[in-house]
């Protein structure tokens, strides 16, 4: 799946941190750093999941999502804390 | 016993040791490198020694949700004096996968030219697809102040167990330095700890976080140990992405060195709800693992001379 992390005026939020914080199964404290397009890409087994991202301004956002198609492409809209 | 073997990123010139070749010795000194030391007031003041019939009271906030990997209110405490033992010994890592994706963690020496992380911060299926590319260390940094530098490996290892099934008690993964980094900044000792010694031991947390600092700043937290797992130990350290890799440490008593006894690599959602807990975990270093830390480190010597 594909996790776009953008400000609220829609610009990609590039070096964001994503968290995975609920996953069906362990997942690691790992911090994934989005893309020039504000993007990450993971590969996840299907099930409920919460992830959380951390933008460079000190903005926040988070997003839950049931994952069954792999092709999925998800946006958080990033807030101030 | 349990078999476990090294596993390691494909394309290295140099065939790796196996656990087995190793002396089963269960403790490792560590090294205080050659760099100028001084005992800094965090260590003194933040890190804790010993054993506690009781945890160190936290602070509630708010109901929350129990999932966060910062348990109640955050305590985590900056570190700024990097350049000091123990501080200088652990690294912020920013990784990156073949695609280009990129990921930051923990990671602290064990040798001269041998740096432990978590098995995911090598090799994580789901996010770099495999093996990381390279990944980039900056031992004790500090903001934007980078003392010791930056290098950039890219052989590494870990264990089958996490290689081929992801097994969250054997995420655990090593960075075989291309520079002696180790010489000059020293390395922790480790210990494997029977879980009956571990039990209600005082530990020791510090990496570099995401959510403060930006992956660039040192933070510590203490608290005691929860649970003794077979092979996984459970506390309630505040910790957070990007801490993964980072060392878990005691002081089995005052003036005592720092001796690592597990590899920082899941928040709250890693505990088994059949434990009733909320932790944090990190797999062990069971005498399987130990023996196949001394056999990286050896093998890594080996390659020094």
């Amino acid at each position: 799946m594909r996790l776009r992390i953008v400000a609220h005026d829609g610009q990609p939020q590039s070096g964001a941190f994503v968290i995975v914080e609920v996953a069906p199964t362990p997942f690691p404290e790992l911090a994934l750093v989005a893309d020039s397009l504000g993007a990450v890409t993971l590969h996840l087994e299907p099930g409920y999941y919460r992830f959380r991202s951390h933008g460079r301004d000190g903005t926040v956002a988070t997003t839950e999502l049931e994952m069954t198609d792999a092709d999925r492409e998800a946006v958080m809209t990033a807030q101030s804390p | 016993m349990i078999a476990i073997s090294s596993v390691t990123k494909p394309d290295d010139s140099q065939e790796l040791a196996a656990g087995s070749q190793v002396v089963p010795s269960l403790a490792r000194s560590g090294d205080l490198g050659s760099e100028p030391d001084k005992q800094t007031k965090a260590e003194r003041h933040l890190t804790v020694t010993g054993k506690s019939e009781s945890r160190l009271v936290k602070r509630y906030q708010g109901a929350g949700n129990g999932l966060e990997t910062v348990i109640g209110v955050d305590e985590r405490q900056r570190i700024l004096e990097t350049k000091a033992t123990p501080w200088r010994m652990v690294a912020a890592l920013r990784m990156v996968g073949p695609s280009g994706a990129g990921a930051i963690g923990t990671g602290w020496l064990v040798g001269p030219r041998t740096m432990i992380t978590a098995g995911h911060c090598v090799h994580h299926q789901g996010f770099f697809g495999g093996w990381a590319s390279s990944i980039e260390i900056s031992a004790g940094r500090n903001g934007s102040e980078l003392p010791y530098g930056t290098i950039t490996a890219t052989k590494f290892s870990s264990i089958n167990r996490w290689i081929d099934s992801a097994d969250p008690d054997f995420d655990i993964g090593c960075i075989h330095l291309p520079e002696a980094l180790g010489d000059r900044l020293g390395w922790f000792p480790i210990a494997s700890m029977p879980p009956g010694e571990l039990q209600n031991y005082m530990v020791n947390i510090s990496g570099y976080p995401a959510d403060r600092g930006g992956g660039e700043e040192q933070f510590f937290n203490v608290n005691r140990v929860l649970n003794v797992g077979e092979r996984r130990i459970y506390y309630d350290v505040d910790t957070y992405g990007g801490q993964s890799g980072a060392p878990v440490w005691v002081h089995e008593a005052d003036g005592a060195p720092p001796v690592v006894v597990a590899i920082h690599a899941y928040g709250t959602g890693g505990t088994p709800f059949s434990l009733g807990l909320t932790a944090n975990s990190a797999p062990r270093i069971i005498p399987e693992v130990f023996q196949q830390i001394e056999a990286w480190i050896e093998a890594d010597n080996g390659a020094d001379s």
